[in-house]
């Protein structure tokens, strides 16, 4: 057993869960039931990092194309397109085809192909070639412009499309498949149908890949239509017109081509009673050509199960005496093409493009509405609407990736906020401004405050503006010791000298000095007498007595001196020949610093 | 076709996870804008007791540097008396002979019309008479004045003495009381 089988559960366990829990249909749950489930459905599968979930099984790299031709099972092939690898892997018989266990070891088989290893995911394609009808459109559909609305509708509600309302849709799948060379008045579209009789094959491979967690995606394609999609890579348009006979192992298909190789019509002729060909197909495309006015289109035979088509060929050679037959020898095309033996043809349109260059008809309408929009490659065996809607689709994944993403810038965004937050917040909780508690100081600092007021206070009071000892000291220096001056009296006052609007008090010291001078001390005195020569004897006085009272240019203060001489009448004849009396004047403004502080307040008289 | 889960996608997918996250963002924003205004405040408030704090330790400063200035005077407030300051004079004159210094009566008035006139803090205004040399009068006043710092002289008329070579000095001080 290899590693990937023993770590799988038993299937009939996982395939009993995911009916127990997931069967539900959404419309039955609540809308947290609904989000639980696509969370659980994202979380416990691929689906969200694995996009081919949500691919065609075509578009998918690894690929098991299962070919059903006849009642004896499928031929499968292994096609990996990114390395352009085809090779057939062996057959699924009928019992198989309807067995879990059976496809389940098939597709483990599959992945442990050499070519396959690297699988993440699995698209089989079914090409059901062993049976198909074909029905007319209702009168009332006659506008080929509703082409799409007709194709939904075929898919939705075929009954509405069709002529014959009693077709089955339960046992059958109904496709639309257009006649773009159709002429006006005749049919533009027909419906084609296949049994659905391996829906349920197809849908235990979607099983399987589920229980795998392994996108599987299937595919039904209806091989007559990819068979005559396949034309261009092989035919030539005819001016007569052309008619490709389909043989198939249970009928044989006629498509009928304008001289554009436009698809005109499809005729659909059942092999009657085990033979290989239709009976009487001569004939009946000598009638049908002749219909659509086409004298001696070339045929083209395409023995596409591989069966002795020479009956046929003599019923058309009998009945289409002036066209050409050609019988298209397909294991030579699919060898030109590198492909395995084989190989069937309608593989090469599902796996491989066309190139115009190459193949000038793919270019016409037929073809290139085939490329555009696949009418060929119709998935006739698609999962029902509620299959498809038990599980959230590709858009419901893309909206919870984008929401996941959201959600983690949002977080990411979030986590940065709240570390900026906290971050912010304990650094500011943890900073001294918040940690401060307040007390109350403005008690300290008012007794401060007081302390210093009341320092303040007396430290102006008892200034050393008005000394008698340093008062005396300015008489003493103003007098020469040489005699040359003799004091009769000094008379020095010192008053307040209010300012208005002073917080202060100003004050004036006078000292008004009288005596006697000879002409030495008279001339003394006249030097005194100058504004240097007062300030000299104030510096000096300042300057001895260390009072700073006396320092001419301080604060604001103001010295003038006047001096009057007269003749010493008294005493005439004496040395003393002159007598004098000098003022001198010192203020000090209210904005001094010898300013007396503390002025009462007065209070006006009511 | 129909998806039944698309709306729980986006309601619990996405719109209520973000709604909580937005919620969140916005409680740690409003918690970050409540703590920045509440910082705010008690940054104002920090700086405001810093400077306080800083204005005590000045004043603190001043206080420690002058306290035992304004100590001394509160002292000498509280203990000078009209009859230390006889005594402070008598101490003076010790120092001269009669000749030299001689100290009359001193007159005492309990306001000053001096230099303490209208200001708020009480002082007396005391007028004193001396007789003696020039020199003698000098050296006591500055020995009383150096004392007595609350002295603050008002006035000093000096005239020689009739007959004799002595000096008359006549002071008035205003000199500051306690309250």
């Amino acid at each position: 057993m290899t590693d990937r089988t023993k770590i799988l559960p038993p299937s009939i366990f996982l395939t009993h869960y995911r009916m127990m829990t997931e069967e539900i249909h959404p419309s039955k749950l609540n809308i947290f039931q609904q989000y639980r489930r696509t969370v659980k459905f994202a979380s416990t599968t691929s689906r969200l990092k694995n996009k081919d979930w949500y691919r065609d099984a075509l578009a998918l790299d690894v690929q098991i194309h299962c070919y059903i031709k006849d009642d004896g099972g499928a031929s499968c092939f292994l096609h990996v397109v990114s390395s352009d690898f085809y090779e057939q892997i062996g057959t699924l018989n009928p019992s198989q085809l309807t067995q879990y266990s059976e496809l389940e070891k098939f597709v483990n088989q599959t992945l442990f192909h050499e070519a396959a290893k690297r699988a993440k995911s699995l698209g089989i394609i079914l090409y059901l070639a062993d049976e198909m009808s074909i029905a007319s459109l209702g009168p009332e559909h006659e506008n080929p412009g509703d082409m799409n609305g007709l194709r939904t509708m075929m898919v939705d509600s075929p009954k509405k499309a069709l002529d014959d309302k009693t077709v089955s849709v339960e046992s059958h799948a109904w496709r639309l498949f257009p006649y773009a060379g159709a002429s006006e008045g005749n049919e533009f579209a027909t419906a084609v149908a296949v049994s659905r009789k391996y829906e349920d094959t197809l849908r235990v491979f979607r099983e399987i890949g589920e229980d795998m967690n392994l996108p599987i995606m299937t595919e039904a394609l209806c091989a007559p239509l990819c068979a005559i999609a396949s034309m261009p890579w092989f035919s030539k348009t005819d001016r007569n017109g052309t008619v490709a006979v389909l043989n198939y192992d249970k009928f044989t298909l006629l498509a009928f081509f304008n001289s554009s190789f436009d698809l005109m019509l499809l005729r659909y002729m059942p092999h009657s009673n085990g033979a290989k060909v239709p009976a009487n197909i001569g004939p009946a495309v000598l009638a049908t050509a002749a219909a659509f006015e086409l004298e001696d289109p070339a045929i083209q035979l395409l023995p596409l199960s591989g069966q002795d088509v020479d009956p046929a060929i003599i019923s058309l050679q009998s009945s289409m005496m002036g066209s050409e037959i050609m019988l298209v020898d397909i294991s030579e095309i699919m060898k030109k093409k590198n492909l395995p033996e084989n190989t069937p043809l309608e593989m090469l349109v599902s796996t491989q493009k066309i190139d115009p260059a190459i193949c000038p008809l793919a270019e016409n309408e037929t073809f290139s509405s085939y490329q555009d929009e696949e009418w060929h490659l119709q998935d006739f065996l698609a999962p029902s609407r509620k299959e498809l809607e038990l599980h959230p689709g590709a858009k419901d994944i893309k909206l919870l990736k984008l929401g996941r993403r959201a959600k983690m810038l949002a977080a990411v965004a979030l986590v940065g906020v709240v570390l900026y937050s906290g971050f912010d917040v304990w650094k500011k909780m943890a900073s001294p401004a918040w940690l401060h508690k307040p007390n109350n100081s403005a008690s300290s600092t008012a007794m401060l405050n007081e302390k210093v007021k009341q320092y303040g206070h007396w430290n102006n009071l008892l200034k050393g503006r008005s000394k008698g000892w340093v008062s005396m000291e300015l008489v003493t220096q103003m007098i020469p010791n040489d005699g040359s001056v003799i004091l009769k009296e000094v008379d020095h006052q010192v008053t307040q000298k209010p300012e208005k609007d002073g917080k202060k008090l100003g004050f004036k010291k006078e000292w008004n000095i009288s005596g006697l001078a000879n002409d030495a001390g008279l001339k003394y005195l006249a030097e005194m007498n100058t504004r240097q020569g007062v300030q000299k004897l104030f510096s000096n006085v300042a300057k001895t007595t260390g009072n700073s009272a006396y320092l001419p240019s301080a604060g604001k203060r103001n010295i003038t001196v006047t001096l009057e001489k007269k003749n010493n009448s008294a005493n005439p004849g004496s040395k003393m020949k002159y007598a004098f009396s000098m003022v001198i004047t010192q203020t000090f403004a209210s904005t001094d610093d010898m300013a007396i502080a503390g002025i009462k307040p007065v209070t006006k008289k009511k | 076709m129909n998806s039944y889960y698309k709306k729980s996608i986006i309601v619990f997918g996405l719109a209520l996870p973000l709604l909580c996250m937005v919620a969140i963002i916005g409680a740690s924003l409003y918690m970050v804008s409540s703590t920045e205004k509440k910082f705010k405040a008690k940054s104002v408030e920090y700086a405001k007791a810093k400077a306080e704090e800083r204005k005590i330790a000045q004043l603190q400063k001043v206080v420690g540097a002058t306290g035992h200035h304004v100590k001394k005077w509160q002292h000498m407030l509280d203990t000078e008396t009209r009859g230390t300051f006889d005594e402070h004079w008598k101490t003076a004159g010790k120092n001269f002979t009669d000749q030299e210094f001689t100290r009359a009566p001193h007159n005492w008035v309990n306001y000053s019309e001096g230099l303490g006139k209208g200001i708020s803090q009480p002082a007396s205004q005391v007028e004193m008479k001396f007789t003696g040399t020039y020199r003698a009068m000098q050296l006591a006043l500055m020995e009383v004045e150096s004392k007595l710092p609350q002295l603050q002289l008002d006035s000093l008329v000096m005239a020689p003495d009739s007959g004799a070579k002595k000096i008359n000095f006549t002071t008035k001080f205003t000199v500051w009381t306690k309250n």
